[in-house]
Order: C-alpha cells, then sequence, then structure tokens
C-alpha cells in the first residue's frame, strides 16, 4: 500500500536495528498501514535529522515511500516527547512491542488497535497505573483485534459467567464450568474483572489468575520462540525488591 | 572486462571493511598490487598476528593480545572506580575527552530484549563476580541514551544497589556550542530534566 504524497501519518517506533553502515530498519505501527518496516537512510550518521528520533516508545508523524516488504523513510518528525518509562516499566515496553512485532503482520489497518496500544504505553509510563493490569487489557484487546477474542462474560454453553464459580479456559469455546479451583481454572471473578478492564481497581490476586490466563491463551500464537523481554522481566525482577 | 580469480578474490575481501563499497576495494587491491606490494605485506602480516593473538582483557573486555590491559594494570589509576561503556571506542574517546583516572568495563553492545541480547551476552555475569570479589566501590555509567541504553543502566543499577556500590551515570545534554533551538527535542528534555543548580 502506497501512502499519499506529503502526507504525514502518525506512527510509534516498535524497534530498529542497524543495517549498512549508517542506515536503520525500522519498525512503525500506524493506524491506517498497521505495523511498516522501511530503511531510514543514514539514520546513524552523526548529522542525521533523525538522530535520536527512531527510538522505541516515541510518538512520530512519518512520510514514507515504495512499495514490498522493506519501503523508504522521507521524513519524520516528533508528535510529542518520547514517553520515559519509569525502571523495570522498560522491560514491560519491551514485552508489548514484542508481541507487536510477533503476532502483528506488516500492512493490516489497525485504528483499534493502535488506541489500545497507544493506552497501553502512556498506561506504563504512568507509574500510578497498576503494570499488570495495563497489560492484562492490553493482551485482551490485541487477541481480539488478530480475531481470537476472548470470551469473558459468557461461558461455553451461553450462561452468565458467574464471579463466584471456577472455569477451565477452552481456547476454542470459552470458560467450561469446573467443581472448584486448581491449577489451571481461572475464577469467574477473575475473567469479569478483565472483562471491565479492572475498572474497579485492580487486585493482585485476581491480575495473577488472569496472567496465567493470558500466557496459557498467548502461548499457541506465540509458537516454540520464547519471548525475550519476559527473560529480562523476570531478571529484573530477581533483582529488584518491587514484586509486580 | 573481468578480472583474474585472484584479484577478483581480493577486491570480494576487501569489502568486508565497513564504508567499504565495490569501487573502493578495486581500488585498494589495484594499489596494493602494482604500487605498494611491500606495504601489502606488511598487512598482511599485522593482520594475521592481531586476528591470532588478540584476545579481550580477563578483567574489563578491552580488545588485547595482554591477559590484563594497560588501563587495568596501571597502579596509578583508581582500581575502585569502574566506567561502563559499550565498545572499546568508548573508552578511546573518554580517555581523550576527560581526566578520568578508574578503570573500564567494555559490554560490547546492551541489553536488547528484542534482538535477543541479555545480560550474559554483555558480560554482566562477570560484572556480578567483580562486584562480589568486593574491589569496585563505585560504578559510572556510560551507556547511550537509547532505550536498550536505559535498560542496561537500569539492570545494573540493581546490581549495584545489591552490592552496595555507588552509581552514577554520565548526564545527557545540550552539546557545547550547540544551540537550543537546533537541539533535537529529546535531548533537550533530557538536559531540562537534568538541570543542575548554578551560583
Amino acid at each position: 500500500m502506497r501512502q499519499d504524497k506529503g502526507r504525514l501519518l502518525a506512527a510509534w517506533v516498535l524497534h530498529r536495528r542497524a543495517y549498512r553502515d549508517t542506515s536503520l530498519i525500522v519498525e512503525l505501527f500506524t493506524a491506517d498501514q498497521g505495523r511498516v518496516g522501511l530503511v531510514a537512510r543514514g539514520a546513524r550518521g552523526s548529522r542525521s535529522r533523525w538522530r535520536g528520533l527512531l527510538e522505541p516508545f516515541q510518538p512520530v508523524v512519518a512520510e514514507w515511500r515504495g512499495r514490498g516488504e522493506l519501503q523508504t523513510l522521507v521524513q519524520a518528525e516528533p508528535a510529542g516527547p518520547a514517553l520515559r518509562l519509569p525502571g523495570r516499566r522498560l522491560a514491560s515496553g519491551f514485552y508489548v512491542n514484542e508481541l507487536m512485532l510477533r503476532l502483528v503482520r506488516r500492512g493490516d489497518p489497525a485504528p483499534e488497535l493502535f488506541a489500545a496500544y497507544s493506552q497501553a504505553l502512556r498506561g506504563l509510563s504512568e507509574e500510578a497505573r497498576q503494570e499488570g493490569a495495563v497489560l492484562r487489557v492490553f493482551e485482551r484487546d490485541l487477541l481480539r483485534e488478530l480475531g481470537y477474542a476472548l470470551e469473558l462474560r459468557h461461558t461455553a454453553g451461553g450462561d452468565a459467567v458467574s464471579p463466584k464459580a471456577h472455569y477451565r479456559y477452552d481456547a476454542d469455546a470459552g470458560p467450561v464450568p469446573v467443581a472448584g479451583p486448581g491449577p489451571r481454572t481461572v475464577s469467574g471473578a477473575a475473567l469479569l474483572a478483565l472483562a471491565d478492564g479492572y475498572r474497579a481497581g485492580p487486585d493482585r490476586l485476581l491480575l495473577d489468575e488472569a496472567r496465567s490466563l493470558m500466557q496459557a491463551v498467548l502461548a499457541p500464537h506465540l509458537g516454540q520462540r520464547p519471548l525475550q523481554s519476559r527473560q529480562l522481566y523476570r531478571n529484573l525482577l530477581k533483582r529488584g525488591d518491587r514484586d509486580e | 572486462m573481468a578480472y583474474s580469480p585472484l584479484i577478483q578474490d581480493l577486491i570480494d575481501a576487501l569489502r568486508c571493511l565497513p564504508g567499504v563499497g565495490p569501487r573502493s576495494a578495486q581500488r585498494m587491491a589495484l594499489h596494493l598490487l602494482q604500487r605498494d606490494r611491500e606495504a601489502g605485506r606488511r598487512l598482511t602480516r599485522a593482520m594475521q598476528q592481531a586476528l591470532e593473538r588478540v584476545g579481550q582483557c580477563r578483567q574489563c573486555r578491552l580488545p588485547t593480545e595482554e591477559e590484563l590491559c594497560d588501563l587495568c594494570r596501571n597502579a596509578r589509576r583508581d582500581q575502585g572506580v569502574l566506567c561502563l561503556v559499550e565498545s572499546p571506542a568508548d573508552v578511546f574517546a573518554l580517555e581523550q575527552a576527560t581526566d578520568y583516572n578508574g578503570r573500564y568495563f567494555v559490554l560490547m553492545g546492551r541489553l536488547s530484549p528484542l534482538d535477543g541480547v541479555g545480560p550474559d551476552a554483555i558480560g554482566l555475569d562477570r560484572l556480578e563476580e567483580q562486584l562480589r570479589q568486593g574491589q569496585v566501590r563505585e560504578i559510572i555509567l556510560a551507556v547511550s541514551p537509547t532505550v536498550e541504553g536505559e535498560a542496561t543502566a537500569q539492570y545494573v543499577a540493581d546490581m549495584a544497589a545489591e552490592h552496595a556500590v555507588r552509581c552514577s551515570r554520565i548526564a545527557h545534554g545540550v552539546p557545547v556550542g550547540g544551540e537550543l533551538e537546533y537541539v533535537d527535542s529529546g535531548t533537550l528534555s533530557h538536559a531540562f530534566a537534568g538541570r543542575r543548580d548554578y551560583r
């Protein structure tokens, strides 16, 4: 898909890596064109006008040309200050970006996902917001936009999910009631809180349940290769005193 | 016209160097063959010796053929202060620009989870070993102001806190002689947030 000439699109930088001597390959995420792979010629040179700009968590407006897998960045400007992710939240930011790179295909328009992604990053940059809640809501929305929406309010049989009941989550059918809590079950309360986006305030136990649920649901989509950012997160946690 | 196989081979080999395209590779090859074979022989010897013998300093990971590099052996340098940098070139830049008198630790990269570069790949396990031995009392983080540099800094800062080692990070700000109007917004906001008392 081509971009109209002279039109700047709002985008986030997901990732960039060195290319040739002075260039970068940049992965942008936009509402209109989804994920876009671009070559930024000379972006690593000491006089590049894009120096310091093409960084993750930086909102930009950009224009590019070309066709195929890798297009050419023509223009890029900041669309506001880069988000500062305090301390260990950086690892969560990497995690969100890694999910995007692994699960979102290039070139699919994704306005809803763009909103969800922006919201997740802003949530992570605000220290008062609960990190786990931000991540779970993002995972929920990401799955929905990929076409694998979770059924959180109704059971596989079509009944309303009850906060006091326990369920086994079937990836295709949804929550299946079970007699009581077990190793791979999730409580109705955790499902409903996630469906609600933790509007009643994040609860540590419910969030832990949701994290296990999401890990299990995401696993088949992610395949065999482990998430690198999860590893970094664990490493940081092992050292840090905070337990999120 | 095609070059003979040996010449073509030389041209192709020279292209492995950064900044050398087909045209400059051809010029270099022809220069060595036609004008200065002695320099070519010297280049071969130097390259062979360096490639065979140069490894890393056991302590700071700076490239050297010795077991310990000059900087680590130097008794006049403060062995209790450690400056963390990403590449050997950073060491030489700091040596020229500052009067820093401690040791270095070269990471040879930075934490980059999305590229699969973890703590052990940049020698942080060896850094921790040095902290555990208790000679280091201060760490200066001179990693680049990118998100990966930030992640690296955070990781090392946690490690330093665990071993009760003082940890600071070099400031990022407006370049000397730069006019504010032309400074990029990221640098400017860092510089503003990191302002200092002025009397």
